[in-house]
């Protein structure tokens, strides 16, 4: 017994160097190459929803296999990192709002500049929206603000992770009026809109495709919004610029290239997603998404990418978040 | 509410949900969805983000189908894993491991599973019964729920198992405190400040639960009975071991008899109890959003334990003890969609999918989802009453061959398990440092378990601890930072009152059983 | 002292009420304060170790025999968590695929009771075993696994 088990770990060793010694010889397994779209928020949230939209209706136009993934964690920064540690050969993007990419790299260090992005095409817009429960005694946003104005931190306004879109919308608006609300961070719009409905924060701040569908069957109502217009999917609510505040702030979702992605690569897709994103398929699966189309090709988007990192910057320098 | 009365309706219904490509695919699903859970090292929710780009790519109606097959299917094939390995796929299956492995050495694997799978299935259909007829009543609840509730809930979750499980009440206390304390490790809920990462990147987004909870469970068994393998084939005292290399079926070694592994109509009634605790308290916690199917598991095997006639044998191969776990968590599968449907807030990531597949067949989740999309709603309902049926008949056939897996001899599963827990952890965020997080929860586990610390409470307090931090701070930023504002709620003061009278009942009891 | 030592129990619940005091003093310290900052939880949950490990120790001080697992046997941790070691830093550097076949072939056959007679068993069995695996993750759930070797 005791010889058969020396023989066999000598075998094994032997074995094992055989294969160390040839190990040079290894070779990638060759894969076949889908474009893949990486999200930075769960499966089911409206960046994944978006995320699919363009990949159904781009795998035919662009001509090959399109995948969106979902790769939530760590505030973003999985999904961010995961691109950027992705080979330059241009079959990874990240599709995003400012809030996992441009946020936490202005509060820490996080391996990356921001000037490293290159956006594609912007797809959409995300429009914070302040509202309330239909039976809430504030009876619209004027009203609000005086009474927030008098009372500082008397109402408590549920809004979705720690600055968020919608609650640098909220600072935005609380910097412009001089009122102070005591906000409560929630885990994201589902939860905000819960707790409002529940009358367990006075306020929520969201945007329009999450309370879409309560407003419309009259359990909440929607006082302002921060963008320039009114949304299509909240006609009768005003804007806060509307109302009198120079409150705009808006978050875009755009499609971005990590550097070192080749410039042909980066223009051939900001041809083909445009085009498939204006065809008719594509326009009413985003309308029964409830998704406002709002494309926007390179140059476009990276003017406004630089506008919300200069103005991002300037916020957090004025409330003393910037990274040491 | 008349209409649905009606012979058109229910025809025009019954007909869209009998079509042909939607049975299949849900068919497929389950299938899938046992099969992937039951292998150990691959989590529930593994594989369905693995099998979520099949999904995307049908029809959205096949897609719902084959969404919901996999969620019913993984959901039970956990429990599979958790009684032939003693390794869990989800956290809800970590209870089922407490019962369900002691179930499995004592020489009754198939009785478990079969146990494991009525349980489920009973849980599944009493969940969309509600979900049909009581959605709204039950999301009105629900929405009771803000922060002060779900803390007082969570309290009453992470007190009452550490108190319950095997093992004494402080070291089941300080297992849940280390899982708090894990818990806490990477960005905090409420401000998204790094903690506990000592530099390291990868950790900021938490430690992940996959490499924990196969480490804990299956990596520390493994440590511990890989020599006994090597040790039982060599000894000379264990002459048998030379005869069961070429024995048949029967596993001398691990005394398999399958005459004593019969489940009976008498037996399943023995457990309907439990059954029916865990279906109602997993139909409850299911409809809050974000509670989780863990929770609910944990807290139907601990209200099933506290009322049943026999608690002593719980932790010991109880078959109540698989019962209340797998209906608890089943049961969630029909309720999390209540909120979903009701007020458009999914109550679990599956939900969620399950919320966009909607979208993408122009239906909006939301308050008027029902109004105005009456017939394809009760097409669903029935899809999911009959993918129940489906996962009945589909694990009652794959169960005997899992029954059989789970006497192969530790000397060939020991290597596999472990080679399948590297590639299960590996596959779900490509990342070597997952390995490495796993063999340390491994050697976490292993250490724990020698001193007789019960890892239920840990893998509780590990999944529920930011949900009960971020609770417990957006109570407190309410409240304006007064700690009495979380007892400013009925709800919350129940849960706590029945907290408190649960500690003093266990408390009497442990204090009693010591001194007689 | 030496007791403290030999008795495993005893020597575990000192070392992780240590960490609940660590744990303690540390977020005691230049964290932020108030009820709803970041560092609430992880201090809640130190104290609960302290506390709780300290009522223990008190327990096991006054227990005659170590109350631990028999089951779980030191030197069985020690060598498989070498052999995990070894296979995890090998796949890095060979390939999973081949790291998983050499340490299947490893496993069954130092585990079989019939010694190198069932080499060529535990060679098939890790070979269909491993090819089962390549299948299942890389052709069917297309996971990317580290690089491997021919194929």
């Amino acid at each position: 017994m005791r010889m058969n088990h020396k023989f066999l770990i000598l075998f094994n060793v032997i074995l094992l160097l055989v294969f160390v010694s040839i190990s040079s010889l290894a070779t990638q397994y060759p894969e076949e190459k889908a474009i893949r779209i990486i999200s930075p928020t769960g499966a089911g949230g409206s960046n994944d929803i978006v995320s699919r939209l363009v990949t159904s209706s781009a795998q035919q136009i662009v001509g090959q296999r399109m995948d969106a993934i979902a790769m939530p964690g760590a505030g973003g920064q999985e999904a961010v990192h995961y691109v950027m540690n992705q080979p330059s050969d241009g079959y990874t993007f990240l599709i995003t709002d400012y809030g996992c990419l441009i946020t936490p790299a202005l509060r820490e260090e996080l391996g990356y500049d921001l000037s490293d992005w290159k956006p594609i095409i912007q797809i959409t817009e995300y429009i914070p929206t302040i509202f309330v429960r239909e039976d809430s005694p504030i009876k619209d946003a004027n009203d609000w603000i005086a009474k927030a104005k008098a009372e500082p931190n008397k109402f408590s306004i549920g809004h979705g992770t720690n600055l968020c879109p919608p609650h640098i919308g909220l600072i935005m608006i609380e910097r412009a009026t001089g009122m102070e609300n005591a906000w409560v961070p929630t885990s994201g719009g589902s939860e905000c809109l819960a707790f409002v409905l529940g009358d367990h924060v006075d306020i929520g701040a969201s945007i329009p495709t999450t309370i879409a569908s309560s407003a419309n069957a009259g359990l909440v109502r929607a006082l302002g919004l921060t963008s320039a217009e009114r949304s299509k999917f909240l006609p009768d609510t005003p804007t806060f610029k509307e109302l009198g505040y120079d409150v705009v702030s808006t978050s875009w979702l755009m499609i971005f290239a990590y550097k070192d992605v080749p410039e042909d690569r980066i223009e051939f897709l900001e041809d083909k997603l445009i085009e498939a994103l204006k065809t008719d398929g594509a326009v009413s699966m985003a309308k029964k998404l409830n998704i406002e189309l709002f494309l926007q090709g390179r140059e476009e988007s990276q003017k406004i990418y630089n506008r919300t990192v200069e103005d991002l910057t300037s916020l957090f320098a004025d409330l003393n978040m910037l990274k040491k | 509410m008349e209409g649905i009365f009606s012979l058109d309706f229910l025809l025009t219904v019954v007909q869209e949900a009998f079509r042909l490509k939607i049975i299949i695919f849900s068919a497929l699903g389950v299938f899938t969805g046992v099969t992937v859970g039951a292998i150990p090292g691959i989590a529930g929710d593994v594989a369905i983000a693995l099998l979520l780009p099949f999904i995307y790519n049908l029809q959205p109606v096949a897609a719902l189908g084959l969404l919901l097959g996999i969620y019913k299917g993984s959901m039970f094939g956990g429990a599979i894993s958790a009684i032939t390995f003693g390794v869990p796929g989800t956290g809800g299956a970590v209870v089922t491991v407490e019962d369900g492995y002691p179930a499995k050495k004592n020489g009754y694997p198939k009785k478990a599973m079969l146990t494991a799978l009525f349980s489920s299935v009973t849980g599944d259909i009493v969940s969309t019964v509600i979900l049909v007829f009581l959605a709204l009543p039950l999301a009105m609840v629900a929405l009771k729920f803000g922060p002060k509730e779900y803390f007082s809930l969570y309290v009453f979750a992470i007190l009452m198992i550490s108190l319950l499980l095997q093992g004494g009440m402080k070291k089941g206390l300080m297992a849940a405190a280390i899982g708090l304390l894990l818990g806490c490790i990477g960005m905090d809920p409420i401000t998204g400040t790094t903690r506990l990462t000592f530099g390291i990147r990868h950790l900021r987004g938490g430690v992940p639960l996959i490499p924990l909870l196969i480490g804990m469970f299956a990596i520390s068994e493994l440590m511990t009975q890989y020599l006994k393998a090597w040790y039982r084939n060599r000894s000379k005292y264990i002459k048998e071991s030379e005869l069961s290399e070429s024995s048949s079926k029967l596993s001398k070694e691990s005394g398999y008899n399958p005459s004593k592994d019969i489940m009976s109509f008498k037996v399943y009634l023995s457990t309907l109890k439990a059954t029916f605790i865990g279906s109602f308290m997993g139909t409850f916690i299911g409809a809050l959003p974000g509670a989780g199917s863990s929770l609910a598991a944990f807290v139907s095997y601990g209200l099933a334990k506290r009322l049943s006639l026999h608690p002593e044998q719980f932790g010991k191969g109880s078959l109540e003890g698989v019962a209340a776990p797998e209906a608890g968590n089943s049961a969630t599968v029909g309720s999390s969609l209540i909120p979903l449907i009701t007020f458009g807030i999914p109550g679990s990531a599956t939900a969620a999918l399950i919320g966009a597949a909607f979208m993408m067949m122009g239906m909006q989740p939301g308050p008027l989802m029902m109004q105005d999309n009456m017939p394809a709603m009760y097409t669903f309902f029935v899809v999911i009453l009959y993918a129940s049926i489906m996962n009945l008949f589909i694990g009652y056939f794959l169960i005997p061959i899992y029954a059989k897996f789970s006497m192969i001899k530790p000397r060939f599963i020991y290597p596999l398990l472990f080679i399948l827990a590297i590639f299960g952890t590996y596959a779900s965020r490509n990342s070597i440092i997952d390995i490495w997080l796993l063999l340390a929860a491994g050697l976490l586990g292993t250490l724990l378990k020698k001193a007789k610390y019960p890892l239920g409470p840990l893998v509780l307090a590990f999944i529920i601890g930011p949900g009960a931090e971020r609770s417990l701070r957006q109570a407190l930023l309410i409240g304006q930072g007064e700690w009495s504002s979380l007892l400013k709620s009925p709800i919350a003061i129940g849960f706590y009152a029945v907290t408190v009278v649960t500690i003093i009942l266990i408390t009497k009891a442990k204090f009693q059983e010591k001194f007689s | 002292m030496k007791r403290f030592f030999l008795n495993y129990d005893l020597f575990l619940v000192g070392f992780i009420t240590l960490i609940g005091l660590v744990g303690l003093v540390y977020f005691q310290f230049g964290m932020s304060p108030g009820p709803t900052g970041p560092f609430i939880f992880p201090k809640l949950s130190c104290f609960i170790i302290f506390i709780f490990g300290v009522l223990t120790m008190i327990d096991t001080l006054g227990e005659k025999h170590a109350d631990t697992d028999p089951e779980v046997n030191i030197l069985s941790v020690v060598l498989f968590g070498i052999l995990s070691i070894l296979y995890v830093l090998f796949f890095s550097r060979i390939g999973i695929i081949t790291a998983t076949f050499l340490f299947l072939v490893f496993s069954f056959s130092i585990l079989s009771p019939k010694g190198v007679a069932s080499l060529k068993s535990s060679i098939a069995y890790s070979a269909f075993l491993t090819f089962l695996l390549w299948i299942i993750f890389v052709q069917i759930f297309k996971i990317i696994l580290p690089q491997y070797l021919l194929f």
